[in-house]
């Protein structure tokens, strides 16, 4: 089997609740006593709402119409609120409300963490955490059959909801992007409206619940606390960066002919590498080592350790357990031998269409013309419109580059994201919608911000823009007129900026 | 006394004298008939009516997922015009892959066995033969009209409706006449209409006065329709062609070139106002022959085959507008090259543009055949062929998901082959149920790198190289990202074919091209 982990099709719902059952013995000198009644806990549960304006990737000059969602969020030590990342992603007003109480209080994003979908929230007035106190996290791992509640503020209502449930499944699997991480499943109601809600056994929280499973029954899913301290821990050390992963494409070593073939004696164990990473010499992993040790963990042939009952997960989950060194001590076996190798490991797959985490899109309006950085966001919105068919036709790099890494540092795919402006130097040319530019006046382009600083430098005469799309028209204009028609342009489509931040930054500069 | 006009009675004699020479009229493009109205009851009607066929075929397309099957049988309707040479015309959409081909003429007559002759997938034209010649004795072949229609002209559509056995003939005018791709991998001329012809009524006759003028071909059904009518001109060389099964491709030339309308791109290439074509902004699909190709960048082609070309690429198409100039490639007499006058930085030159034959495709155009395949094991080798692209087609996820994986399959579509004989070869099928394929997940779609560490150049290389393996293993390696390598006990999936052709009810092992080397 491939052992990459699949994203599930999980809806990721506004907030979660869980139910608490009967209580365990976990006192704590801190924590909430678990027969509190439960608006002592209600009272450390807030209501969130946020205005969320999205990128528009086909005009990234403007954004997606506001949206209003609401969710929920916990009280955590140092006056923040935890949340879900999904809530506060390109929102623009956020505002938290606590239970039973009317008056909202404005928010910031102190940090967030998309892959693994959580927010930190700081408030404008910090004196509500004076009535508010904070949730005690769990230090411990829920276990299996734990029963659990659920506090949030899911549709249906207004206030405060309680859900009950127990714990029912602790895996390691896909998250967003490229994240991988814990995931607990619990079968308490999570409804839309439950994203950011805490989940508490005992009196303390253990996850924080962000969605269920579509077209499935009670099978919802939180963030256990084991994510959230690594998350914020990282925050506390400066701007997050993202979790340390391995991108090596993994076989199991399940099919006895492979075992011959590799001549494998029947005591190893472990998961094949079929692909390393990197085909450099210089990469520890080469194909067909197998992986049989991750840290002090042995590795099954499933590619799975077994950390404890009811704790069978990928490999790859010891990444967060060991110390982080950007490198993951593993044993593999490699012609007869067991050998020791530091695998390199990296925040992100360096792909050529990057993920927008929460920054909006890179573009630069030129005469008639309006260019973009691609990023997988645009590619999501190209086939949702249908118009993947009519690239693929074309040999788009949009549709034949989507599994490259970059070719070279900073590389990025820049496209015309929209039809003309409306403008008399455009006429006679065919619509250059979603057409990818190759070079400017012979210069291949690498990226948006080159793209800009070549326009820039430029005396020749002529502007030529080639593109890479097959048969595709190579638009030529006199580089004179730009200026007046991209004024023209902005004025009569009411743009207030001829691009985004750091592509005016390459406009104005004035080195050579 | 009679009531049957005399007119009648001299166009029933003089038919079977006419038709024979009906060919040859066309040919030598004789002044037009006096253009009847096209009136259901004329005698002119009457005379097309006996030369129009319905024809019923039952076709079983090639399954791309279980190649060494076919589609369940589908039956299919339309019509047909009677051409000299006791032949029936049609369009190849209904009756490649057929299984049984029936004629009907008229209500009350029986049905004839038929079989497909000749075929142009790209013109979407096919040649039939009945079994029983004497059809043709009191069926006389249509008179061919070798000119276009004018634009604005009305013409009849007459051909059997999908649900009748009676003949309907419908009035329809033409809008104008353009030069596009047919959906079949050829671009022609075309009749363009203002209605879509009914279903069952593509092949049927495009009639003006009492001669043809063109087929009519309606493509996808329902509010997908899409008709035209494929004018004489391109039926003639077919239906005059001597060769019997599939008909060659056009010839023409890959020379890219871009409309001169802009302002900019005009000073750019300093052309005076009067300078009128279209220029050519890359050579790099040209052939090179002496190191060097015929045209320049940045060459503004002003003329082609003695034909003014426009700044759209257009030129004259006497009495209906302008089409595309590539139209012109196939102007009577022009085999091997045409004649085009450039200007070269400010010069006049004048080169013969080579006309090359049609190229390959890596994903080879629709052909009529079936997809060639071979299973070893439970695994299903196949070759790609446009029958999996008209899958992926249908499918916008499955794009997506090869893209994502940088699938050959996606992203060398629209190549040439690297090397002569070149094809993708891919999983066709899931593995059949075997213990031999424990432990793996299925490989649908995935594309055969190289097998033993040998570099797969097409099916009949991977046959070979599995045939003349000594190793203990077969090792597959795949293209996509995030592929496993599949390794089999070689000697154990050779034997275990049997039990899993047993089993799944597979008739042969492979194709019969794939079969003759195996059993070499």
């Amino acid at each position: 089997m491939v052992a990459a982990p699949f994203r599930s099709t999980i809806t990721l719902v506004a907030a979660c609740a869980l139910v608490l059952g009967p209580r365990e013995a976990r006192a704590q000198a801190d924590a909430v006593p678990p027969d509190a009644p439960s608006d002592i806990i209600g009272n450390s549960v807030v209501k969130i709402f946020a205005t969320v304006r999205n990128p528009d990737v086909f005009k990234p000059w403007t954004k997606q119409a506001p949206q209003e969602i609401s969710g929920s969020g916990m009280v955590i030590e140092g006056n923040r609120i935890l949340t879900n990342a999904h809530m506060v992603l390109y929102s623009s007003e956020i505002q938290i409300q606590g239970n039973q109480s009317g008056d909202r209080i404005s928010a910031t994003v102190e940090g967030v963490a998309p892959g693994i979908d959580l927010a930190v929230l700081k408030l404008d007035d910090e004196s509500f955490f004076a009535t508010h106190a904070p949730l005690k996290r769990d230090a411990t791992m829920p276990q299996i059959k734990d029963s659990v509640l659920v506090y949030g503020y899911p549709a249906g209502g207004t206030s405060l909801s309680i859900t009950k449930g127990i714990v029912s499944r602790i895996e390691y699997t896909a998250y967003n992007y490229y994240t991988s991480g814990l995931r607990v499943q619990i079968d308490a109601a999570i409804n839309h409206g439950n994203s950011g809600g805490p989940a508490l056994v005992g009196g303390k929280v253990v996850g924080l619940a962000f969605s269920f499973l579509n077209n499935a029954q009670n099978i919802g899913y939180i963030i256990p606390t084991e994510e959230i301290d690594l998350m914020l821990k990282a925050v506390a050390a400066g701007p997050y960066r993202g979790k340390l992963s391995m991108f090596d494409s993994l076989q199991t070593l399940e099919n006895p002919a492979l075992r011959k073939f590799l001549k494998l004696d029947p005591s190893v164990h472990g998961i094949v590498v079929s692909r390393p990473d990197s085909s450099d010499p210089a990469y520890p992993l080469r194909r067909w080592d197998v992986i049989t040790q991750i840290g002090d963990a042995p590795v099954d042939d499933q590619g799975m350790i077994n950390l404890g009952p009811d704790l069978r997960v990928g490999l790859a989950y010891m990444i967060q357990k060991l110390k982080a060194t950007g490198t993951a001590p593993l044993k593999v076996a490699r012609d007869g031998k067991i050998v020791p190798i530091d695998l390199p490991l990296k925040t992100d797959y360096p792909t050529v269409f990057p993920v927008l985490k929460g920054e909006y899109p890179s573009y630069f309006i030129f005469g008639p013309l309006a260019f973009s950085t691609a990023t997988a966001q645009l590619l999501g919105a190209v086939d949702a419109s249908g118009k993947a068919p009519m690239l693929s036709g074309r040999s788009s790099p949009l549709m034949t580059r989507r599994s490259d890494k970059q070719a070279f540092d900073g590389e990025g795919i820049v496209c015309v994201t929209a039809p003309f402006f409306p403008d008399k130097l455009s006429k006679g040319y065919g619509d250059p919608e979603l057409k990818v530019v190759k070079s400017v006046n012979g210069i291949e382009i690498r990226n948006l911000i080159h793209l800009v600083h070549v326009l820039r430098t430029s005396t020749d005469k002529y502007v030529i823009i080639e593109f890479a799309d097959r048969h595709a028209e190579r638009l030529v204009f006199p580089r004179a007129d730009m200026a007046a028609a991209t004024d023209a342009v902005l004025t009569d489509n009411g743009i207030r900026n001829q691009g985004s931040p750091d592509a005016l930054a390459e406009w104005r500069a004035t080195t050579p | 006394m009679s009531s049957v006009p005399p007119r009648l009675l001299l166009a029933a004699l003089l038919a079977p004298a006419l038709a024979l020479a009906a060919a040859g009229a066309a040919d030598t493009g004789a002044a037009a008939p006096p253009a009847d109205t096209a009136d259901a009851s004329s005698p002119a009607m009457d005379a097309i009516s006996n030369s129009v066929v319905k024809i019923y075929s039952t076709v079983t397309r090639p399954d791309v997922s279980k190649p060494w099957a076919s589609l369940p049988p589908q039956d299919e309707v339309e019509s047909g015009v009677v051409i000299e040479g006791h032949r029936i015309l049609t369009n190849a959409h209904d009756v490649l892959y057929s299984k049984q081909v029936l004629v009907k003429a008229g209500e009350g007559d029986d049905k004839l066995s038929a079989t497909v002759v000749a075929f142009s997938p790209g013109l979407d034209l096919a040649i039939l033969k009945l079994d029983d010649d004497t059809f043709f004795q009191t069926h006389p072949p249509v008179r061919l009209w070798g000119e276009l229609p004018h634009t604005r002209e009305m013409v009849s559509i007459i051909g059997y409706p999908a649900d009748a056995t009676n003949l309907s003939a419908v009035k329809i005018t033409v809008t104008h006449i353009d030069f596009a791709p047919y959906g079949g991998g050829a671009s022609g001329l075309r009749i363009r209409l203002n209605s879509e012809v009914a279903a069952g009524v593509s092949g049927g006759a495009i009639v003006s006065g009492d001669h043809l003028i063109g087929v009519a071909c309606r493509h996808g059904s329902g509010n997908n329709a899409f008709s035209f009518g494929i004018p004489t001109e391109e039926i003639l060389p077919f239906i005059n062609s001597p060769a019997a099964g599939l008909y060659p491709r056009k010839h023409g030339s890959y020379v890219e070139t871009q409309h001169l309308e802009n302002a900019g791109l005009r000073a750019f290439l300093g052309l005076d106002p009067s300078v009128h074509g279209v220029v050519v902004p890359s050579t790099a699909d040209l052939p090179v022959t002496h190191g060097a190709t015929q045209l320049d960048k940045w060459d503004v082609i002003t003329e082609a085959a003695n034909e003014k070309v426009d700044d759209q690429g257009q030129v004259p198409l006497p009495g209906n507008g302008r089409v595309g100039f590539r139209y012109l490639y196939q102007s009577p007499g022009l085999t091997t090259s045409i004649p085009v006058s450039l200007l070269r930085a400010g010069k006049p030159v004048n080169v013969d543009l080579v006309l090359e034959p049609s190229r390959p495709t890596l994903i080879p155009e629709p052909d009529g055949t079936s997809p060639s395949y071979f299973i070893l094991g439970p695994v299903v080798f196949s070759a790609a062929s446009s029958h999996l692209m008209a899958l992926l087609a249908g499918s916008p996820e499955l794009e997506a998901a090869l893209c994502y994986r940088g699938s050959p399959l996606a992203t060398r579509r629209t190549d040439h082959p690297a090397f002569p004989g070149e094809e993708l070869v891919f999983i066709a099928s899931p593995f059949f149920p075997h213990n031999l394929a424990i432990g793996y997940s299925n490989p649908v779609l995935e594309t055969v790198k190289a097998v033993n560490g040998i570099a797969i150049k097409n099916l009949a290389h991977l046959v070979q190289v599995l045939h003349d393996s000594k190793d203990e293993f077969v090792v597959i390696e795949f293209a996509e990202r995030e592929s496993e390598t599949l390794v089999f006990p070689r000697k154990a999936m050779i034997a275990a074919t049997d039990d899993i052709l047993n089993d799944n009810g597979v008739r042969s092992q492979g194709s019969t091209d794939m079969m003759a080397i195996w059993n070499k």
